[in-house]
């Protein structure tokens, strides 16, 4: 039998070892991939975990099944934070800073929650750090951006001191109509709610701690240091600077800036304690026409509802 | 009691909800104007009005019968008699 030759099983090894490095290199290549995500996968990955745990909140049945729940929406905006971090000239930068500030809210609502009914519960907010590493990162790398809108928006829901700076710089310093229309009504929006539990605490002074434990110790203190009056005055200079942006839409509802803050003004001016109600009119079950006003002198308690 | 309705518009509407859940106390149809002059209460909203037309208290969210009962029994007391 005749022997190969050198030079040909010099070939063939050359040839297989080749290929087999490929191969080696090509494992390594999608392992490395796989290993750094880009950051819009990294951001999507966490926003769909994210979206699973919403679910799940709605499914938990006891308290503390939602506090549980609450408490890893917080580990979330650490996460979002993280990626706008580390990656600031990233487009998904902005939406990761959106989504930390809707985790952040949604951890302080649930906790809120709690504390208002569930009195025998210890309650957490959303750490302490990230609502100002939201102000932090947006100051240093986003204030003047076109996408800022949607971050202001979602800062309407809070009742986080922490969120004015961002707000009062965004409306003195970004220079879209629709992200200064947009702060200005965050702004008052985010007083307003700082106001509502104030008047709560004041009428349920047990509540003025569990605030606190949710915001940060003494935020009902600090709230009263500052003044109901002086509370009251900044929120309706905000709602009527909200009121010019007739031209800039709320996000999810889709109404104006400019008549969610009238609407919010009238509610303050004429729908509170001492005020006198404003006329009903209409029709009732059987199409019969009549007022609220028909029956002065009788103590009337009006009920807005929905069936469930 | 004076009820308004947030999604019934219409007096034929609203009696169907009614009827369907057996309440009996008069409401107002509202077309979504009422809703939107007193701002879109969240529901449950409750507001009592006294006997001269002035808010006194004022729920959003359901405070409990009790808080309610109390609010209007005191200020039925209030109620100049002979009105």
């Amino acid at each position: 039998m005749p022997s190969l030759r050198a030079p040909e099983y010099t070939d063939i090894m050359k040839t297989l070892l080749a290929l087999f490095l490929f191969f080696l290199f090509s494992l390594k290549a999608a392992a490395s991939s796989e290993e750094q995500p880009t950051p819009a996968e990294q951001y999507r990955q966490h926003r769909n975990d994210y979206n699973i745990v919403s679910r799940e909140i709605t499914r938990s049945k006891t308290v503390e099944d939602r506090k549980a729940v609450a408490r890893r929406f917080d580990e979330f905006a650490k996460k979002f934070l993280d990626i706008a971090d580390k990656h600031p000239q990233d487009p998904i930068a902005l939406s990761a800073i959106r989504s930390a500030v809707q985790a952040i809210v949604s951890t302080d609502s649930r906790a809120q929650n709690i504390a208002e009914f569930h009195p025998g519960t210890m309650v957490a907010g959303s750490s302490d750090g990230s609502a100002q590493r939201v102000v932090k990162l947006v100051l240093r790398d986003h204030l003047k951006s076109d996408k800022l809108a949607p971050i202001c928006d979602r800062m309407r829901f809070s009742f986080r001191p922490e969120f004015e700076p961002l707000l009062v710089a965004a409306i003195k310093e970004n220079p879209h109509r629709d992200v200064h229309g947009l702060a200005q009504l965050a702004l008052a929006q985010l007083l307003h709610n700082q106001l509502r539990l104030m008047d709560l605490a004041s009428d349920r002074p047990e509540l003025a701690k569990r605030y606190g434990t949710i915001y940060g110790r003494g935020y009902i203190d600090r709230l009263g240091r500052i003044g109901r009056d002086q509370l009251v005055k900044r929120m309706e200079t905000a709602y009527e600077a909200a009121v010019k942006f007739d031209d800039v839409t709320n996000i999810p509802f889709k109404t104006s800036v400019a008549e969610k803050a009238k609407s919010e003004l009238y509610e303050l001016r004429h729908l509170s304690k001492g005020k006198l109600a404003p006329e009903i009119q209409g029709q009732d079950q059987d199409g019969r026409q009549f007022k609220l006003t028909d029956y002065r002198g009788k103590v009337v308690l009006m009920y807005f509802w929905q069936e469930h | 009691m004076l009820g308004v309705n947030m999604l019934a518009h219409t007096p034929e509407a609203l009696k169907e909800v009614m009827d369907t859940h057996d309440l009996n106390w008069r409401n107002f149809a509202d077309d979504g104007s009422i809703a939107k002059r007193w701002n879109s209460p969240a529901t449950p909203s409750f507001y009592i009005i006294d006997d001269q037309g002035f808010i006194r208290h004022k729920w959003i969210g359901h405070p409990g019968e009790k808080t309610i009962e109390a609010a209007v029994e005191k200020l039925l007391r209030q109620v100049k008699p002979g009105k």
